[in-house]
């Protein structure tokens, strides 16, 4: 097996959550190296020579239109959607695998048997859930996972072979655009496209080991076992659990996403949220999460806004003729085109209801003033 | 007892959709046997003995609440929960491996290769598309297959092995409560089950064969041919054609689920279709499309009752 790199990504304001997963890692595999792409700017917030994982910027990259790719997402989506970028870099860097590990994310045993899987197939994927759900609720609970997507991006491994390759040029061609919360057209940010993946190319390994990707969506059917640094689940070596949804301000709640599971009613799970509450309290939680994003205005520090990113992405290539969408010093940039275009838009609005009201007025009057 | 069986399911006016789909799988498999499941009643209005398939009713199936499914559902989806049960019926009798095959497919060649497969794993699935697509609709294309399912529900093979089982009693289950039209929430009718199939069961093998259920999703990837009677797909005789949404009354369209595709842009496919309808109409097609569904709409407390069980986009 050649080498193999392991990464994740964050904006800055997560970076205390890449800093808890890098050690938890390196803990395990200190010969692996680690990276963390940067879906943001350090604007001298941090010292990036000094964090214990190498920086990688998105510049790095090499992203074809890389002020689009920023301009249209928010910041959860850019963050999903550099995830192939990421992958594919490392392959280029010559690293002979590469795994993606998602930013809330707490490594607590050996990930060997996973990465070791790289030096066999081309694609490892893992799965929400391993067996169907009984009992109530267990219906719904799978309904919800073929909302997100049967695959979980906790974890994500790809090899340079042809078909790893083959597979990141497709995803990331889809990311471009693709990378949103869109449930019934079929898109759940970067997710759900990896329903596609053990139809579209073949040697994929779906692995089904319930150490890894231990979560919100699987924990009331694991059964995790805490003793000092050893924690299994169902008896088998716990690998590394995810914090979907968790709130570090709320530590009662499991997740923002199932308001029935709390620490009481997780088992020895609870012990292993609470070691992550104190991990990222260590790392700086309190004062990295209030980091600004740096592509969330534009240069003028006016917010882009959902109403901007949707404008951005209805132009389609009609929007290159604005240049960097973020620039506002231009003469013709996208902040004035898309305030004019919000502005008429008002305009026009309040016309049709000023013109409703008077029909409706009028009718009153007819209908005798009542 | 021969080790394999083939079945389908179908409402008495499809009668005529498995007639060509039974003798066009017993040419090619004499010694194969091949049921079809009838998700309706038949009324005097067909002799099962005289058919090529041998009738299954749904009372022999054991499917749970009959009557209450039969209410709440319409002809279609009710055919399409039908699905997993003609599997386990045909395992329980004894058959080591059992295939299911929608009505409107039409078997061109011998499917060994792929009863071979459906023998050495627990559960075969066969996904709509076998690769990336490209070009301008490529990504809608993509995403409605995500919308729908990646593992089409025109194809299904099982066998005899615990997995196998679970799955049944799983996709039972699940179809048995949730088999509608509900993209947004999960739900497409039988198929997005599938999905999940994949990761909840053992040895599942995924089938990626160009040649074998070519249909509207994927006709624009596979290059068809026709020569006399041979009908080949990127230079390989095809196996199977699925005419998934295609309406004989409308000959010119491919499927109703694809406006774009009509018989002038889908090349030497359209001879296909040609054929395909040739024989629908000398298995009495005509006929059989107008007899009724014995659980229709025909008492108000049916309807009503179907009518508040229907959720957004359900026919």
């Amino acid at each position: 097996m050649g080498k193999l790199a392991v990464a994740t990504v964050v904006a800055k304001s997560f970076l205390s959550l890449a800093r808890v997963l890098a050690d938890s890692f390196r803990r395990y595999h200190p010969e692996t190296p680690f990276f963390v792409l940067l879906s943001d700017e350090v604007d001298g917030y941090f010292d990036p020579a000094s964090e214990s994982f190498q920086v990688l910027r998105l510049a790095d990259l090499g992203i074809p239109d890389l002020a689009r790719f920023r301009f249209h997402y928010t910041r959860q989506e850019l963050m999903y959607a550099a995830t192939p970028y990421l992958l594919t870099h490392l392959l280029e860097q010559g690293f002979s695998g590469a795994a993606f590990l998602k930013q809330e994310s707490l490594v607590v045993g050996e990930l060997t048997p996973v990465l070791e899987l790289l030096g066999r197939r081309s694609i490892v994927l893992t799965p929400h859930l391993l067996e169907p759900l009984c009992g109530e609720g267990g219906i719904e609970r799978e309904l919800n996972i073929l909302q997100s997507g049967v695959y979980n991006v906790g974890f994500l491994g790809v090899s340079a072979t042809p078909t790893g390759r083959a597979f990141l040029t497709w995803w990331r061609e889809r990311l471009f655009e693709h990378c949103r919360h869109e449930v019934p057209r079929g898109i759940h940010f970067e997710q759900r496209w990896l329903d596609l993946v053990p139809a579209f190319f073949d040697d994929v390994e779906v692995v089904r080991d319930p150490g890894l990707n231990v979560a919100h969506w699987n924990l009331p059917e694991r059964k995790v076992a805490v003793s000092g640094d050893d924690v299994t689940v169902d008896g088998h070596p716990g690998r590394f659990f995810r914090f979907s949804g968790f709130d570090p301000e709320r530590p009662d709640a499991v997740t923002r996403y199932n308001d029935r599971l709390n620490m009481s009613n997780v088992g020895g799970a609870a012990e292993i949220f609470r070691r992550y509450v104190r991990l990222l309290d260590a790392a700086g939680y309190h004062e990295t999460k209030g980091w600004p994003y740096a592509y969330g205005q534009f240069a003028n520090g006016r917010p882009i806004g959902e109403r901007g990113r949707y404008l951005y992405r209805r132009l389609g290539r009609r929007a290159d003729r604005f240049g960097d969408p973020f620039a506002t010093s231009s003469p013709e940039n996208f902040f004035r085109w898309s305030r004019r275009r919000v502005g008429m838009l008002w305009t026009i609005k309040r016309a049709w209801w000023a013109v409703r009201k008077k029909w409706r007025d009028g009718l009153q009057l007819l209908s005798g003033g009542r | 007892m021969p080790e394999l069986a083939v079945a389908t399911v179908v409402a008495k006016n499809y009668v005529s959709f498995a007639r060509v789909l039974a003798e066009s799988f017993l040419r090619q498999h004499p010694d194969i046997p091949f049921f079809a499941l009838l998700s309706d009643e038949v009324h005097g209005h067909f002799d099962p003995a005289a058919e090529p398939f041998s009738l299954v009713r749904q009372d022999e199936l054991g499917i749970p609440d009959l009557p209450r499914l039969r209410a709440r559902y319409d002809r279609r989806q009710m055919a399409v929960a039908s699905k997993p049960y003609p599997l386990s019926h045909l395992l329980d009798r004894g058959f080591e491996s059992a295939i299911f095959l929608d009505p409107d497919i039409w078997v061109l060649g011998r499917l060994d290769h792929l009863f071979s497969r459906v023998r050495e794993h627990a559960v075969v699935l066969m996904p709509h598309l076998l690769a990336p697509l490209s070009g301008e609709d490529g990504v809608e294309r993509e995403l409605n297959i995500l919308r729908s399912g990646v593992y089409n529900g025109g194809f299904v093979g099982v066998s005899a092995r615990p997995s196998a089982r679970a799955f049944l009693r799983w996709w039972q289950e699940r179809v048995h409560e949730h088999c509608r039209h509900d993209v947004a929430h999960g739900v497409y009718f039988d198929q997005r089950w599938l999905d999940l199939a994949v990761v909840f069961f053992k040895d599942v093998s995924i089938f990626r064969d160009a040649s074998y259920n070519v249909a509207h999703w994927n006709l624009p990837e596979r290059a068809v041919r026709v020569v006399d009677d041979a009908i080949t797909v990127d230079g390989r005789p095809c196996r199977f054609f699925h005419f998934s949404g295609f309406d004989p009354d409308r000959p010119h369209a491919v499927t109703r689920y694809s406006p774009r595709l009509d018989m002038s842009n889908v090349g030497p496919a359209a001879e296909v279709f040609r054929r395909y309808l040739g024989l629908l109409a000398k298995a009495g097609y005509q006929e059989t499309k107008g007899w009724p569904y014995a659980y229709g709409s025909a008492g108000a407390r049916d309807g009503s009752f179907r009518w508040l069980h229907r959720s957004r986009g359900d026919r």
